[in-house]
């Protein structure tokens, strides 16, 4: 027996990355000092699978999709690439779902235009797509529909849409709509070539379904939506809701019942849960870290939190320090979480993102930057944080700020990523940042990043991130690989330089 | 749910003037726009001339469909959408575009400059 709707995506994300999710970010890049395969097993090693191939975990976003439709009386499965296969005979809609098909996000982007090569994550993507069971199931008139957060890159792909037969591609959440679409693509009727789902269909809380199968690593959404409106943000186009700890609770049992012990708390501000408004509250925030302390068995990671949220829940609240001691670090040794810095510039952050500072002001934000990575370093919580280049309004003295004003961050350990701009959010219609924008102050401001984040990097995984026993051959490979990275950069990084003002 | 069909015909490019249409429309409380264009580039490259309009949409659905490049394909879909709740936007200098939506009464047309 096969699914007669079959969703999947190519291994750089169907893949639980060792249990490490942030080895994840290694697929947005091209392999570097060792073979593609190699740099695969390390980033995203296959996940296990039944014998129908329905892999044990999954991304996220993709078991909403097919939570919905299960619930609507669809016979959908999520399917591993590999054993896509097995449903040839039965599957007539074939449904696609990635973070970035086609590495035009950030940092694919950027990892891409720096070294010249195709990051990974592209590679496998089109090795999926040109795979002999893809290409069997569009012989068969099977209908492909693509989704996920990278829809929108299908738009500047046409020649690849055509090619691989996509008939339809839908940005945003679906929830709402998805049974209606699949529902006249099984009857043979005509579908359109791309959806925009605005907010105004946006589901309600009771709209979102349970997943039924495991997510990567035990993520859940504890909310949707963001109220600070960074420009640069798409997130934060959608209506604001928090998920009621019932949902959480379900999600994680489905999790523990697969086998995934881990959770990760997903949100774009895991502290603005509850909130008013920006103003982080102590009860929801606990009551949310109480549920995992007490139904969960594995570790518990952050997805994002933003930096004026840790200041003001720490300092009117404590809630970090507590959290942390009466919680998190009675099971593990630190806590990971994504943060945007963005920009040091005042200027600059007044004009892309007025309220990222809230409820402080924004020509505190330098000052909220430092005092929240201390605050994450007094607690153990390691960031991996953004900085974006290349912003429409910026200046060069913008990036001189950020840039001498990155040394204040040196002590605090953390990962420091630069990203280049790409179209997002209401920025949508501005121009992406490209190579020949490159200037002396970009230079500058990368090299600080790459001296800061190689100097934690491997500080961060021998003694923290991958100190179990069983990731010896992981750490080993991440070690050998952070090494070579400094050496070929430093080796090269007059020609790199060169070729950046060129 | 507030539906507004668009027709977008055009022959060199699609300007982006016609987002100001749809912000009308939107202030008028639709909030969900049906597309079918009619393009010379066929499916799906004439989305690369609605890129623009796509970006600059945020606050509202869309639904875009290509409609084919003749005007026979032009009054297929014209004969198909209400009279109402459906706006021709003519981005072609082709006076057969309109002759066809003359003859079958289409009430809302809007010629644009490219």
């Amino acid at each position: 027996m096969g699914y007669e709707v079959v969703l999947t995506t190519d291994r750089t994300m169907m893949t639980n990355h060792h249990g490490k999710e942030f080895i994840g970010f290694m697929t947005t890049g091209p392999p570097i000092g060792v073979p593609e395969k190699v740099w695969l097993w390390i980033s995203a090693p296959k996940v296990k699978v039944d014998r129908e191939g329905k892999p044990r975990e999954a991304p996220y976003g993709m078991r909403k999709v097919e939570a919905k439709l299960i619930e609507e009386g669809f016979n959908a499965a999520i399917i591993d690439p590999d054993h896509l296969h097995k449903h040839l005979d039965s599957m007539k809609v074939l449904m696609l779902g990635h973070h970035d098909y086609f590495a035009y996000g950030p940092p694919s982007s950027e990892w891409w235009m720096l070294m010249g090569r195709e990051p990974v994550n592209r590679v496998s993507f089109r090795r999926l797509m040109e795979s002999p069971a893809v290409r069997k199931a569009v012989e068969k008139g099977v209908r492909i529909i693509a989704g996920g957060p990278a829809a929108w890159q299908w738009l500047w792909e046409l020649d690849s849409w055509k090619k691989w037969g996509v008939e339809t591609v839908i940005d945003g959440e679906v929830e709402r709509i998805i049974g209606g679409i699949v529902e006249k693509a099984l009857r043979g009727e005509p579908l359109p070539d791309y959806i925009y789902v605005g907010p105004s269909e946006s589901p309600s809380i009771d709209e979102i379904p349970v997943i039924k199968g495991a997510s990567v690593n035990g993520l859940v959404e504890i909310m949707r939506g963001c109220p600070r409106g960074c420009k640069f943000c798409s997130v934060t186009l959608r209506p604001l809701r928090y998920m009621p700890l019932d949902k959480i609770r379900a999600e994680m049992e489905v999790n523990r019942k697969h086998g995934v012990k881990g959770t990760i708390f997903h949100s774009e501000d895991v502290l603005l849960y509850g909130a008013d408004v920006v103003r982080p509250r102590p009860d929801p925030i606990f009551k949310l870290h109480k549920l995992w302390y007490d139904e969960a068995e594995g570790t518990l990671a952050w997805s994002h939190a933003s930096l004026a949220a840790i200041k003001y829940a720490e300092e009117k609240h404590r809630i970090i320090s507590r959290l942390m001691q009466d919680y998190v670090l009675t099971r593990q040794d630190f806590l990971g979480v994504e943060v945007g810095v963005e920009t040091l510039s005042t200027r600059l952050a007044k004009i892309i993102m007025p309220a990222k500072s809230a409820p402080y002001k924004p020509e505190e934000w330098p000052q909220i930057v430092e005092d929240a990575f201390r605050i994450m370093h007094e607690n153990h919580i390691i960031p991996a944080a953004t900085l974006i280049v290349g912003l429409p309004e910026e200046k060069p003295e913008d990036l001189v700020k950020t840039t001498e004003l990155l040394d204040r961050l040196k002590p605090y350990r953390s990962l420091i990523v630069p990203m280049f701009f790409v179209p997002m959010g209401a920025l949508k219609h501005r121009d992406w940042f490209r190579r020949n924008m490159m200037r002396e102050e970009h230079v500058e401001l990368l090299k600080k990043c790459l001296a800061h984040s190689v100097y934690w990097a491997e500080e961060i995984a021998n003694k923290m991130y991958l100190k179990e026993p069983y990731l010896m051959p992981v750490r080993t490979a991440v070690k050998a690989v952070i090494k070579y990275i400094k050496h070929k950069v430093y080796e090269t990084m007059p020609e790199m330089e060169a070729l950046l003002r060129r | 749910m507030s539906e507004h069909n668009l027709v977008i015909v055009y022959e060199d490019g699609v300007p982006t003037s016609i987002l100001r249409h749809i912000y009308k429309l939107g202030a008028k409380g639709y909030k969900h726009f049906n597309i079918y264009v009619i393009s010379p580039k066929g499916r799906p490259h004439y989305l690369e001339d609605l890129r623009s309009v796509i970006q600059g949409v945020i606050a509202y659905s869309l639904r875009i469909s290509y409609a084919g490049s003749t005007i026979m394909d032009l009054r297929r879909i014209a004969e198909k959408l209400p009279r109402e709740n459906t706006t021709y936007i003519l981005a072609s200098p082709s006076d057969g575009y309109r002759e066809v939506l003359g003859e079958i009464g289409a009430e809302n047309i809007v010629r644009v400059e490219v």
